[in-house]
């Protein structure tokens, strides 16, 4: 046979079963076939010497280039084969391996965005001792002495004279003090407060409250409303309104009780507002004249307004939790639903 | 307080509705807790009927014929006041009555009883007498009976703030509200004297005039006590008063209407015939109206009689000389007693009356006359021939008008408003504050004891503009950012961390759980035992403040058992710490942070073959890397003795020297008492020590230049010797080179002897300023061995 047509014939050949070769174990045994020692090719390649002259360099030009030919064919298919994908398919639907994760508890949810809003306000965070004098709890509150919340019936006391805060308002107080006579004074003071309230699903002996102060040179009732909306606002959306109703606090003239959409019904009544298509949720006023002076400022020469806030009802309404009680029970399955922060 | 929609329209006609009415109160600071009809269940086809005649009906219930707008009808009643000519409620066949039952026709022997004829009670009216039949004077036979008897009402009930307790706490104080708000004018009862007509003068007298500063009386002779008419009673009951008879039913229509309570005495049962207002012997006794003998002290103000107390001034009539059905002569008194006395015998008493709520609050002393003359008009309207003697009005030291100075610029500034000084003027004057142009200043009604300086002005104005009207405006002032301090800071950062590595917050309360002491196995002497003592707990489990956080983790612990993945919690709270004892001076509050942990290092997964347990080194490995996230370098454990953790497998965290606090497993004793497992792991650690080592320093040096060197190395040493006293060992021998010591295996058992471990580790030598030689290792590695050897008896392992 003419050599020049055998090579042609096997590198036509080796060219086909390389394309269709499936992995790399078929390319090494077609390299070993065609190129091995013993290979085809290999033979012929061998076999030139024993050519006529005149033929050799055409030859042996032919089978080299043949040789290349499959060498890259090999090469190719080697990297073609390497670039495949061939790990078996996943379930991509299966659980991933779940990330140890915790949870805030809902009532330090609620008192962080609410320290956020104001913080961003400009506002300072200040705290407070829970065990006061009673100075700071009552009288220097304006709570006079025969007033009922000092009694023994609605106050804890710690000995004689001491009682756990019946409101964050002393914090006012003590801050105040420290701060005078520098201007404006602007905080919020959270933290934990007592009552001897009997425990009930709106009720906690202990609970959380979150107070805020601003003293000024001209502060005036329109800008408590307008604190408080855009408080509100920031805390449940900007479409909530905010109403005020006359309430009497002794520290604060005048005084309100101020009330937000219900995100419920959105003012339409329902049963979460009790009919009202507003909750209420915090009390506030103009701080009483004696309070600032018992603060160390002229009520002649400054203002203010301050306020304060049950966390426990906040989070009851953010959460649609309907028993307060269930936020001091602390069981795990409840808490494990708080994932995340509320901004 | 309750109080009529009817009645308050009838003073100030508004024509809002009853829910309007109540909003617009409500909206003025005059809480409406509810609005309920008077009439809600009456059945329906209810009408009046006039009694024609009434027959003996032998031995069934005496028999009436009765017009009801259709001629005659026959029904029965054994109501005593059953008599021709008088109009009653008469419920036909067919109606269903308010406590369910069907009326239909009934035979009675020989008599077929055609529906029912009904008392106030039996209609549905909350309060309403059963014992008789609703009747009026005149009426019109088949007219509508809710119509005709003025059924067609709503009960208010207010929940009134101290301040507008003081002069709201009437209809006429309502109403003047009403007015002031709407402009729906202002109908203000004015009685007609009907004093000295007769009747003799009262003798009173008062020897503590601080206690009492007025006392108004009459006395009112040839009365009959009866049942009052019903246009009274209707009154009463829709403002939630149960009427007794004419005498206490006036009473009590004039304390709703003015706020004046009233109390009417049967003057024949007061010995000597007189009176005297003193302050009870220590000790003195006096049954009060409701049948309770109540036991005096000297501060209590009584109402006494010649010889023995025979009221609780501003509380409670006494039982000896109370109206009955005969008596014939009544004093009657209004008086102004002081309010903190008051209100301190009706709470040590538990004793909370319609007087004593309006005199605790502060009732108008100027309206004592007033309304002494009102109880007098309505008696001579209602009785035949009454006898009223003189208005005695012993009034000492009438004390003088309070005057505010008016400033209205003050006003709008606190307020951020621009009224004009006639809007002011006005909104005032119809609250009865009287602007004296002469003085620039306000008088200040008699009623509002609650009025006494130029804000109390401002919130009034602001009220009756409406807090709503405000224009709301952010406030203008200079804005300083704020910059958390450390410890907020720190907080936040390890709840933040805490939360990342998969422990959930607990919150719980400030108590000391009971018994959690002993639970934790609290030697006697220990800073836990140091508690603060509440000194009113309402129940045994707040008697004490929580020294430890403790007793809650072990607790939230117990309740978690059994849930799904185990329980990584921590708490970070106060705990209060006396001074003193018993507490004089503020107690310490120092924060503490507290965890726990049970179950698998991470969820299952079905890819993953079974989770580790939480352990010791797991929380410890959380607590580094929490020091680690605020900043904290220096720190280490060291064996405790903690009392609460298993013995050998806790630690004290030393941080900047200081021991902060403790963590491990829990006490095999402690987990059995509180019903947990030993693998528990449990710590607690005093904030404020770790956040002040915390550096706000952090150290920098370039990346590593050039290549380290490993090199690791299995000792053997005895049990004794601590993983710790090795790295110091090594770290020593080693110099800077050595840049990091890594422990990577801690064997025990064969063939290592039984006394004896094994440890594992890797180190990492390093130079900042060139690549170290296999030599240069070599000579230190040399150098580290032989100091483990000479100073902890280390072996290397072969």
């Amino acid at each position: 046979m003419d050599p020049k047509g055998e090579i042609s014939e096997i590198r036509e050949r080796a060219l086909s079963e390389i394309a269709s070769a499936q992995d790399e174990e078929e390319i090494e045994s077609l390299r070993i076939a065609y190129l091995g020692r013993e290979g085809r090719l290999t033979m012929i390649l061998r076999s030139i010497g024993g050519l006529p002259e005149n033929r050799r360099a055409e030859v042996g030009k032919e089978a080299n280039a043949a040789k290349k030919a499959i060498e890259d064919a090999l090469k190719d298919a080697q990297e073609a084969l390497a670039q495949q994908p061939r790990k078996p398919s996943l379930d991509v639907t299966a659980p991933g391996v779940p990330v140890n994760l915790g949870t805030r508890h809902p009532l330090r949810l609620v008192l962080d965005e609410v320290l956020d809003i104001f913080v961003a306000m400009g506002y300072s965070i200040a705290e407070g001792p829970e065990v006061e004098e009673e100075w700071y709890n009552f009288t220097g509150l304006n709570i006079p002495e025969d007033h009922p919340a000092r009694d023994m019936q609605d106050s804890y006391y710690v000995g004689q004279d001491l009682v756990l805060r019946s409101q964050t308002s002393p914090i006012q107080l003590r801050y105040m003090q420290t701060h005078a006579p520098r201007l404006p004074v602007r905080i919020v003071g959270p933290g934990r407060t007592y009552r001897r309230d009997t425990e009930d699903p709106s009720h906690s002996p202990v609970f959380h409250q979150c107070e805020a102060l601003l003293v000024d040179k001209g502060v005036h009732m329109g800008n408590l409303r307008g604190t408080l909306t855009e408080f509100a606002r920031r805390l449940f959306g900007d479409a909530v309104n905010v109403r005020f109703r006359p309430s009497y606090f002794p520290f604060t003239e005048p005084s309100a009780e101020v009330d937000v959409t219900c995100t419920n019904c959105w003012e339409r009544g329902c049963s979460t507002c009790g009919g009202q298509g507003f909750m209420e949720i915090l009390g506030a006023g103009m701080v009483h004249p004696r309070v600032l002076e018992n603060g160390g400022y002229s009520p002649d020469d400054v203002s203010g307004f301050a306020f304060g806030m049950g966390i426990e009802r906040l989070a009851m309404i953010k959460f649609g939790i309907s028993d307060l009680r269930s936020l001091y029970r602390n069981d795990l399955r409840f808490l494990r639903q708080f994932g995340g922060r509320l901004r | 307080m309750k109080a009529s929609y009817r009645w308050i329209q009838r003073v100030s006609p508004t024509d809002q509705s009853a829910e309007e009415l109540a909003r617009t109160l409500t909206f003025l600071g005059l809480n409406v807790e509810s609005v309920t009809a008077l009439a809600e269940v009456v059945p329906d086809g209810t009408v009046m009927a006039e009694i024609l005649e009434v027959e003996d009906g032998g031995e069934g219930p005496p028999v009436c014929r009765i017009d009801a707008g259709d001629g005659p009808v026959t029904v029965v009643s054994r109501a005593p006041n059953a008599r021709p000519g008088v109009f009653v409620p008469y419920v036909p066949p067919g109606s269903t009555m308010p406590d369910g039952a069907r009326v239909e026709s009934r035979d009675f022997g020989n008599v077929t009883s055609a529906g029912i004829l009904c008392s106030a009670g039996e209609l549905g009216i909350p309060g309403g007498p059963t014992e008789y039949l609703l009747e009026v004077p005149v009426a019109n036979p088949g007219a509508d009976a809710v119509e005709t008897l003025g059924l067609d009402d709503w009960i208010l009930d207010f929940d009134l703030t101290p301040n507008y307790a003081t002069h709201c706490q009437s209809i006429v104080g309502i109403a003047r509200e009403a007015n002031a708000k709407l402009g729906s004018g202002l109908h203000w009862p004015t009685p007609e004297s009907v004093e000295g007509t007769g009747g003799s003068s009262a003798r009173v007298q008062i020897l503590d005039s601080d206690g009492c500063p007025r006392y108004s009386a009459m006395v009112i002779e040839d009365v009959v006590v009866a049942p009052s008419p019903w246009w009274l009673q209707r009154d009463l009951l829709a403002s939630g008063i149960r009427p007794i008879n004419n005498i206490v039913d006036v009473t009590n229509y004039v304390m709703l209407e003015t706020g004046q309570p009233l109390h009417a005495f049967d003057l024949d049962l007061l010995e000597e015939g007189r009176i005297e207002v003193r302050r009870a012997t220590d000790g003195e006794r006096l049954v009060t109206l409701d049948g309770r003998e109540r036991i005096l002290q000297p501060e209590d103000l009584v109402i006494a009689d010649g010889r023995r107390p025979v009221g609780l001034a501003g509380v409670m009539g006494g039982e000896n000389s109370e109206v009955h059905a005969g008596t014939q002569r009544i004093l009657l008194e209004s008086a102004h007693f002081d309010p903190v006395r008051v209100l301190k015998t009706a709470r040590r008493l538990a004793l909370q009356t319609d007087a004593s709520i309006r005199f605790e609050k502060g009732a108008d002393p100027e309206a004592t006359v007033w309304a002494l003359s009102r109880v007098a008009e309505i008696l001579a309207r209602i009785l035949e021939a009454p006898r009223p003697g003189p208005v005695q009005d012993l009034y000492p030291n009438p004390p003088e008008r309070r005057s505010i100075p008016f400033d209205a610029r003050a006003i709008n500034s606190l307020l951020g408003t621009d009224l004009d000084r006639d809007r002011i003027i006005g909104y005032l004057g119809r609250l009865g504050f009287r602007y004296r142009e002469d003085a620039e200043a306000f008088e200040v009604p008699s009623w509002r004891s609650d009025v006494h300086m130029p804000v109390d002005l401002s919130e009034e104005v602001a009220r009756l503009h409406g807090y709503n009207e405000i224009p709301a405006a952010l406030p203008r002032t200079e804005v300083m950012g704020y910059v958390p301090d450390a410890q907020s800071a720190a907080e936040r950062d390890t709840v933040e961390y805490l939360v990342a590595a998969g422990f959930h917050e607990v919150i719980t309360r400030s108590w000391m759980p009971p018994g959690s002491l002993e639970v934790l196995g609290t030697p006697e002497d220990h800073a836990f035992r140091s508690l603060l003592p509440v000194t009113n707990p309402m129940r045994d489990d707040q008697s004490w403040l929580r020294s430890t956080l403790l007793g809650d983790i072990l607790r939230v612990l117990r309740e978690a058992k059994g849930v799904h993945g185990g329980a990584r919690i921590f708490e970070l709270g106060r705990v209060y710490v006396p001074r003193e004892l018993p507490p004089v001076s503020l107690p310490e509050e120092p924060l503490r942070l507290a965890i726990g942990a049970t179950g698998p290092v991470s969820p299952p997964h079905w890819a993953r073959s079974e989770m580790p347990e939480i352990d010791y080194y797991f929380v410890k490995g959380v607590l580094e890397g929490l020091l680690d996230a605020i900043g904290v370098r220096d720190a280490h454990c060291v064996p405790t003795d903690a009392h609460f953790l298993y013995p050998g497998r806790g630690a004290a965290l030393v941080v900047s020297g200081q021991v902060v606090g403790h963590f491990g497993e829990l006490h095999p004793a402690v987990a059995k008492r509180s019903d947990l497992d030993e693998t528990v792991v449990i710590g607690e650690i005093d904030f404020a020590g770790v956040v002040d080592a915390a550096e706000a320093h952090i150290a920098v040096s370039p990346a590593p230049a050039y290549p380290s060197a490993g090199r690791d190395v299995a000792l053997v040493v005895d049990e004794s010797i601590t993983h710790r006293e090795i790295v110091d060992c090594m770290r020593e021998a080693a110099g800077p080179l050595l840049e990091e010591v890594r422990l990577f295996d801690i064997y025990r058992g064969r063939p290592i002897p039984a006394d004896k471990k094994s440890l594992a580790y890797h180190l990492i030598y390093r130079a900042p300023d060139r690549t170290l030689t296999d030599e240069e290792v070599e000579d230190i590695q040399v150098d580290v061995l032989q100091a483990l050897h000479d100073k902890l008896g280390a072996e290397l392992r072969s």
